[in-house]
């Protein structure tokens, strides 16, 4: 049996279980996404009632023996990151990503990270798009089917800043033309990590959808289906 | 047990709330050895109460007839519509405000993670009750979680495309708390909304 202690964590999901339990996934910075039970948790004095919380920093403890772990505790660390509105519908995006697409139990201190930098920029209207793309790029990576986006063909010629482009899944940058084409700058801001523009991002919108929908065995996202960011 | 029967009611009394099976075995006795005029009864109505209590055909809210006493009554407005999540809301309202209006029951909430979407809570009904009735206000009371705060974010869509106004239940330190005892979400909640103050 294993224990971990005060391990900093975020609900990204929880369904009710028994009369007063919940099931609760969790991303959690050092052991990857988990499952966990957390016995009593929707009683109105209990411990663990933080779980039934989603988008908001926790310190978790539980012990685990087989796939479904024992939540022991629950605290609450840092600022509460309050999402409403679009915000929130972001965020729902956000979890289902993980859920549907990375595996139990990988450990990815990175998307951890990436995670924890994207929640508060989803506050802001004008960042939740350069936001949501920085994530989905850093999952793509992380999941190891990003393409390279930086280069063009074979010969690997970078990506001109001025020239416009589509993205095919398996060979990359390819030069395109008109209105859905993808500026080069957007490209290779994405690449290196740079901070992306409003416009960057909704040009990089519908190729990252592209990619990740290779990703979902055709069963679609629920959440973009209600709501369009 | 040891009786076929009586085990089958102890088996049938835990689909309750709370009920296992100490609960389950004082209830099935207490029945048989003290009240079998109770339990007759209980027996009666539970059976009606399976086969005649559906949803009103206007705020999905239970009922034994068509409309709801509510929705029947002449006596409260129309022009304001609270959407709550549950039956168990509707009394909690009714009983704690004076609320004067017209319900709408979805008996869930949108759940995009869990795979529930608009039509399994309604939401295509309520878009034809907007359609249809001169409504001026809807009140959304959806509890205070993330899966409410998304359904109260999609009801506000479809009240914005109607051009009717939409207010959600206020969120905040409640009566009687104290500060230092209030979970920090909740008082960050409280704080973002607070309300100005008259002196006079």
């Amino acid at each position: 049996m294993s224990r971990v202690d005060r391990e900093p964590v975020f609900v990204l999901h929880r369904r009710p279980f028994r009369e007063t339990s919940l099931i609760v996934e969790l991303l959690t910075a050092r052991h990857g996404r988990i499952v966990g039970v957390a016995r009593g948790a929707r009683g109105p004095r209990s411990s663990l009632r933080a779980f039934g919380e989603p988008f908001r920093p926790l310190e978790a403890g539980w012990t685990r023996r087989g796939e479904m772990a024992t939540l022991t505790g629950a605290e609450p660390i840092g600022q509460a990151v309050v999402l409403s509105g679009r915000a929130l519908w972001c965020g729902l995006y956000a979890n289902e990503l993980l859920l549907r697409l990375l595996p139990r139990d990988v450990e990815e201190p990175e998307l951890f990270l990436a995670y924890a930098d994207l929640l508060p920029g989803l506050r802001e209207a004008e960042r939740q798009g350069p936001a949501l793309r920085r994530f989905e790029w850093s999952l793509l990576s992380v999941l190891g089917v990003a393409p390279e986006i930086d280069v063009v063909g074979q010969a690997r010629i970078a990506v001109d800043p001025d020239a416009g482009y589509r993205i095919d899944p398996d060979r990359g940058p390819e030069p395109a033309r008109g209105r859905t084409a993808i500026p080069g700058h957007a490209l290779r801001a994405l690449a290196a990590g740079r901070t992306l523009t409003a416009a960057d991002a909704s040009a990089l919108r519908r190729p990252m959808r592209e990619l990740i929908e290779r990703q979902l065995d055709g069963r679609p996202l629920q959440t973009p289906k209600l709501y369009r960011e | 047990m040891n009786d076929p029967l009586l085990d089958e009611l102890l088996q049938a009394l835990r689909c309750l709330p709370g009920v296992g099976s100490r609960t389950a075995q004082r209830m099935a006795l207490h029945l048989l050895e003290r009240d079998r005029p109770g339990g007759r009864e209980l027996a009666e109505v539970l059976g009606r109460a399976m086969t005649e209590i559906r949803r009103c055909s206007r705020c999905r809210n239970f009922t034994s007839a068509e409309l709801c006493g509510i929705c029947r009554s002449d006596k409260r407005s129309r022009a304001v519509l609270c959407v709550v999540e549950t039956p168990g809301d509707v009394l909690a309202i009714e009983q704690a405000t004076g609320f004067d209006g017209q319900y709408f029951v979805l008996l869930g909430r949108l759940s995009p993670l869990d795979g529930i979407g608009p039509e399994d809570i309604g939401l295509d009904q309520l878009e034809q009750r907007l359609a249809e009735e001169p409504i001026e206000e809807i009140i959304v009371a959806t509890n205070s979680t993330v899966e409410g705060e998304a359904t109260a974010h999609y009801i506000g869509g479809l009240a914005a495309r109607r051009g009717i106004a939409m207010t959600r239940l206020a969120q905040g330190v409640p009566l009687g708390g104290e500060l230092e005892h209030t979970d920090s979400s909740t008082l960050a909640h409280a704080f973002a909304s607070r309300l100005p103050v008259r002196g006079d």
